[in-house]
């Protein structure tokens, strides 16, 4: 996902990552005493401070009755362990669109309780997508390896990335070795039953 | 994010020219690139690789090795990219690597210490790429420690040719963008806070004037009281 899209709106509004991504929740706390809210098809009440996990589109409207709290996977516990050593830590099995997530919630419609700790999480963001980025060119460009290993502990953006990656070498190799004329079969064949 | 495909600067590189000696007569061809020849067996002239190549290929001529692709000169090139660890040095060729490829392939019998040459074109690549691939990591690392210019930084690439820079730039790229846009949102969330905060001093300070107003109602009272 084009984490320049992210806050674009609207040039987002059609993009269909920022529409699954936007669908994920974010934990919040009701302001005032909330009543008849039909979140799971039955009307609720809500006592003021209780928790209410909302999708992020539906909490960016709802500023004006709810506070909002980072999820756990951009919490400073978590954000220390992805400082310590960002290459090693599975983004796709905590938040599939991690980077992307990370960079809506900054955005200027969400109220948390203070500005530092979004510039923060955003400072811990920017320095693990650079070095896992590195990372994931050293992975691509090594000759033995299990992609697979690779691609399970990536998030969507940087799973698109690393098979650019891997396609791009490939494409050098089969041109160092002259074997860019030969006619090969296409990928989007389909095969008859 | 689209890249120039290797086989694509290979045929940018095509146009280069290349000594050969004919084995045919032919009068003077006008191409659109440029007029080549006459053509007479024995009688070296400079043509363009692609169509070197094709005459190669029909057996009509015999390629000369470039004088930059020699043994020695390669030698003398990997040796001084060795002596530095950061800076490249500037190529010998371009596009030396599409051309030896092309030679090396197509016009082996050619050519003197093939096996040495291939091998020597291969070092060379991989110090250059590696020393590129460095400068690209300490540019990345700056960004996430230091702070990013409003128009994203500018940076120059000194001595690589379009086939190495190729090779790196699409995670080079990828990086660039994404600290650009993140670095971006931290600035405009600081500039905010700082904004609000200095309205909310603004809002709690007192009714007497402060600061340069308050010294220049001192200074017209000063002034008052000598006349």
């Amino acid at each position: 996902m084009d984490l320049s899209m992210v806050d674009r709106s609207p040039g987002n509004y059609l993009d269909l990552e920022d529409i699954v991504m936007s669908d994920s929740k974010i934990p919040c706390r009701s302001r005032f005493h909330l009543k008849n809210i039909d979140l799971h098809s039955v009307p609720e009440e809500f006592d003021e401070g209780k928790k209410i996990e909302l999708p992020l589109w539906l909490a960016e409207s709802m500023t004006e009755f709810v506070r909002h709290e980072f999820p756990k996977e951009y919490t400073t516990r978590f954000q220390s362990i992805l400082r310590a050593d960002p290459e090693i830590v599975n983004l796709h099995r905590h938040e599939p669109k991690y980077f992307a997530k990370g960079l809506k919630l900054s955005s200027e419609k969400l109220d948390f309780p203070d500005p530092r700790d979004t510039v923060i999480m955003l400072e811990t963001l920017l320095e693990a997508a650079s070095r896992r980025m590195l990372w994931i060119a050293m992975q691509a460009s090594a000759s033995k390896i299990n992609q697979s290993k690779v691609e399970c502990k990536l998030d969507d953006g940087e799973k698109v990335h690393y098979s650019q990656l891997i396609a791009q070498q490939e494409e050098y190799k089969e041109w160092k070795t002259g074997r860019t004329g030969i006619i090969k079969e296409s990928k989007d064949r389909f095969k008859s039953i | 994010m689209a890249t120039i495909l290797p086989c694509e600067i290979e045929f940018l590189a095509e146009d280069e020219l290349i000594k050969v000696t004919p084995r045919f007569r032919e009068a003077r061809l006008q191409m659109i690139s440029g007029n080549y020849g006459p053509f007479a067996p024995g009688v070296p002239l400079k043509i363009p690789i692609w169509m070197a190549m094709n005459l190669k290929s029909r057996g009509l001529v015999i390629v000369h090795q470039p004088r930059w692709m020699s043994a020695e000169k390669l030698k003398e090139w990997l040796d001084s990219e060795n002596a530095d660890n950061t800076n490249a040095i500037a190529p010998l060729h371009y596009h030396y690597r599409e051309i030896s490829r092309m030679i090396l392939q197509n016009c082996r019998d050619n050519l003197s210490d093939v096996t040495e040459i291939e091998q020597l074109i291969e070092d060379i690549w991989n110090v250059r790429v590696s020393k590129l691939k460095m400068s690209c990591k300490n540019v990345l690392k700056e960004r996430w420690q230091n702070e990013i210019p409003d128009h994203g930084g500018v940076f120059k690439v000194n001595n690589f040719t379009q086939m190495e820079v190729n090779f790196i730039r699409a995670n080079f790229l990828k990086g660039l963008n994404v600290s650009f846009v993140m670095s971006n949102k931290i600035t405009d969330i600081e500039q905010k806070a700082a904004a609000h905060q200095l309205a909310d001093d603004t809002t709690n300070t007192s009714s007497f004037p402060t600061g340069s107003s308050a010294s220049t109602l001192s200074q017209f009272t000063q002034s008052q009281t000598q006349n």
